[in-house]
């Protein structure tokens, strides 16, 4: 048996929030865009893993060998109908921008079709790091009691 | 731009209406060029889902023209479309709901991919002067009022998207 034995606050990512938040209160971490860039992508993703665990925990099952492995979509369409769209939408953007585009600012399509119109520009900084750090603690909140 | 507490009270003031059948003026609350008309009595009382049983009266083409009234690509539409991601009309009584009984003003519908498969994962609805705090509001405010009135799948596949919430200082 998989995941029964498994305590889902293993992967709780309060902690790794809580050091990230520390971090970006030094102005020489905050200055530095490759620290920015890891600290957003890991974000979206240490709550997705959180998610996942606690969504298999649940009973339910995704992809994969031991079909623990579950699309973001799942993921999002959970958190939206919490009413989290800004935090959504904000955390994954930026995750977009940091891991697929390498200027800064650069302009974002969130989709790989190119007609779609939507250019969203992004800016890597404090600023926007600040914005990712409290959607990601509001995700959070919701994910504890999920 | 609104204030926080100014949006707030334009939103609770719209229930209100809403809810205590208050007519502001007795014209159709759609431009005749969508192919759709709702009744004074309809306009009083406009909730989610009578905006969604109205809607239902009309043929697939008339929903999706007046959803391609809202969008910068029209091609977006047809995608959804094509793809069968959400339920046309509950999307069109979403936005209708959106601009009428919460008068709001949505700028364009588009949606976001997950770059590595390609897979759909949530259609976008861009809403004009709402900042980073109404932002937070209202996203909670419709997608309680989603679930409440049943449209679950609307509340997880559509995200509410506030533009200048987007801007961030600093650098």
């Amino acid at each position: 048996m998989l995941g029964g034995a498994q305590d889902p606050e293993k992967l709780n990512p309060r902690k790794l929030l809580k050091y990230f938040l520390e971090l970006s209160k030094d102005r020489a971490n905050v200055s530095d865009e490759v620290v920015i860039r890891r600290i957003i992508s890991s974000v979206y993703f240490a709550l997705f893993n959180y998610w996942s665990l606690k969504t298999y925990l649940k009973g339910l099952r995704g992809n994969g060998p031991l079909r623990d492995s579950f699309r973001f979509k799942v993921f999002n369409e959970d958190l939206l109908k919490q009413g989290l769209d800004y935090a959504v939408f904000t955390i994954y953007s930026r995750r977009v921008a940091v891991d697929h585009y390498t200027l800064n600012p650069t302009k974002v399509e969130l989709t790989s079709q190119p007609w779609n119109k939507v250019k969203i520009e992004v800016k890597i900084n404090d600023a926007v790091l600040e914005r990712v750090l409290n959607s990601a603690f509001d995700i959070l909140e919701y994910l504890e009691k999920y | 731009m609104l204030t926080t507490k100014n949006f707030y009270i334009g939103i609770e003031r719209s229930f209100q209406d809403a809810k205590n059948s208050v007519l502001l003026n007795n014209e159709p609350i759609y431009s005749s060029r969508l192919s759709m008309e709702f009744t004074t009595e309809q306009r009083a009382v406009l909730t989610l889902r009578q905006s969604y049983n109205a809607l239902r009266k009309l043929e697939e083409k008339d929903v999706i023209t007046m959803l391609k009234h809202f969008t910068k690509a029209e091609e977006v539409i047809d995608y959804i479309v094509k793809l069968g991601f959400l339920d046309l009309r509950k999307l069109a009584s979403l936005v209708v709901w959106l601009t009428n009984t919460l008068e709001l003003k949505v700028t364009d519908i588009s949606f976001a991919q997950d770059l590595e498969t390609g897979e759909l994962l949530f259609v976008e609805i861009y809403i004009e002067d709402c900042g980073w705090d109404e932002w937070k509001l209202l996203s909670r405010i419709v997608k309680k009022q989603l679930v409440s009135e049943g449209f679950d799948d609307v509340a997880g596949r559509v995200a509410l998207i506030c533009w200048e919430g987007l801007k961030t200082q600093r650098s």
